[in-house]
């Protein structure tokens, strides 16, 4: 039981659920399928409204992006082929490991955005792929770079709206990617988790992203070790220059879970593993 | 609050407090320990309010049979100690 809890709203449109979220304030939160904010609800929320009846469970192809609603759940996800097409299926693979069929099926691409917690597995699968969120708000919707997204530890740009939906730039055909999760056990969350992406060109690398989560307060990219990558083949003093840089440029938290020093070593580790798949 | 369920094809009226987990409703029909779909899909119920499952479909999957294993170890025709 949840003694917090004094009101459930079943807006029956976008407009009425950003309406209402206005009226409540602080006070209100937006829920989905519930994995994410039931175990971490803030103690200031009395109110939550449902947005999993408004339509924004799609997955949708516009050619030169993807539009993926904020309610489709980890499963689809992870079933779609147009997903499963976005730089090796980073982002597919970033939704099913480790997670039991019963959260899969409740639990969305949205709520694991929203709730900003930093060892999500999504958020380094997005920033690795250049999304952007689409956030609705009474004066019309706002588009910000998901690396602009994660401002602090649980706390994100969403403010006063309600995200309606993530689009993702579609990578060229050249674009490799991978999503790689370090954790205790398979359902535990992550130690640390990296997405890459990459785009060979005549042999070298052209566009580069590396993304890291569970190291600090917020998922992050590494644009240093990126720009270190940059128009070099992957070789394996190249790689080993990059790792270099990516255990400098860390500054892990530490939890019961591990160590600063343990989660630099993986951060590395996890890299030189990402990367060296990806060359081969 | 009140809310509506088809509960094994059967609609089904509650009255919940907002806060009731879904585990918890199913616990006080005395629907216990039991696989748990919504719409046709399996979900955890201790991380979902009752709340929403308003106007869904909730089947309930009883456990195929019941084993006592811990009664059956330490039943004295089973113990090696043969107390």
């Amino acid at each position: 039981m949840i003694r917090q809890l004094e009101e459930f709203l079943y807006p029956q449109s976008l407009a009425e659920a950003v309406q209402k979220k206005h009226e409540y304030g602080e006070a209100a939160a937006p829920i989905a399928g519930g994995t994410e904010i039931i175990p971490n609800l803030p103690p200031e929320i009395r109110c939550l409204i449902d947005v999993t009846r408004l339509g924004l469970d799609y997955i949708e192809d516009e050619g030169d992006r993807l539009r993926i609603g904020a309610t489709t759940t980890m499963h689809q996800l992870a079933l779609s082929p147009a997903v499963a097409k976005l730089a090796n299926g980073v982002l597919s693979s970033s939704c099913c490991q480790g997670w039991p069929t019963e959260v899969r099926n409740t639990a969305t691409l949205g709520g694991n955005v929203v709730g900003g917690g930093p060892f999500a597995d999504s958020p380094p699968a997005l920033l690795a792929l250049d999304a952007e969120v689409v956030i609705a708000r009474l004066d019309g919707e706002e588009r910000i770079p998901i690396q602009e997204f994660f401002l602090d530890y649980r706390r994100t740009a969403v403010g006063q709206g309600i995200l309606k939906e993530i689009q993702i730039p579609r990578p060229s055909p050249q674009a490799r990617g991978i999503f790689l999760k370090f954790g205790r056990t398979q359902v535990d969350q992550a130690l640390v988790n990296l997405a890459v992406t990459v785009e060979m060109e005549n042999g070298v690398c052209g566009k580069v992203r590396i993304a890291l989560g569970a190291i600090g307060r917020t998922p992050q990219r590494l644009f240093e070790a990126e720009r270190a990558l940059l128009e070099k083949p992957l070789e394996a003093d190249v790689i080993e220059d990059v790792i270099s840089i990516v255990t400098e440029l860390v500054d892990p938290v530490i939890d019961l879970r591990a160590s600063a020093d343990y989660r630099r070593e993986l951060a590395g580790v996890l890299t030189r593993r990402a990367l060296l798949q990806i060359a081969s | 609050m009140r809310i509506e369920i088809m509960m094994n094809q059967q609609a089904c009226l509650f009255d919940v407090e907002v806060g009731m987990l879904l585990s918890e409703l199913l616990e006080t029909r005395g629907w216990k320990d039991q696989a748990v779909s919504v719409d046709g899909r399996p979900v955890d119920c201790r991380r979902m309010l009752a709340a929403q499952a308003h106007g869904r479909e909730v089947d309930l999957h009883e456990a195929v049979v019941e084993f006592p294993l811990e009664e059956l170890l330490l039943a004295p025709e089973h113990s090696p100690a043969g107390r």
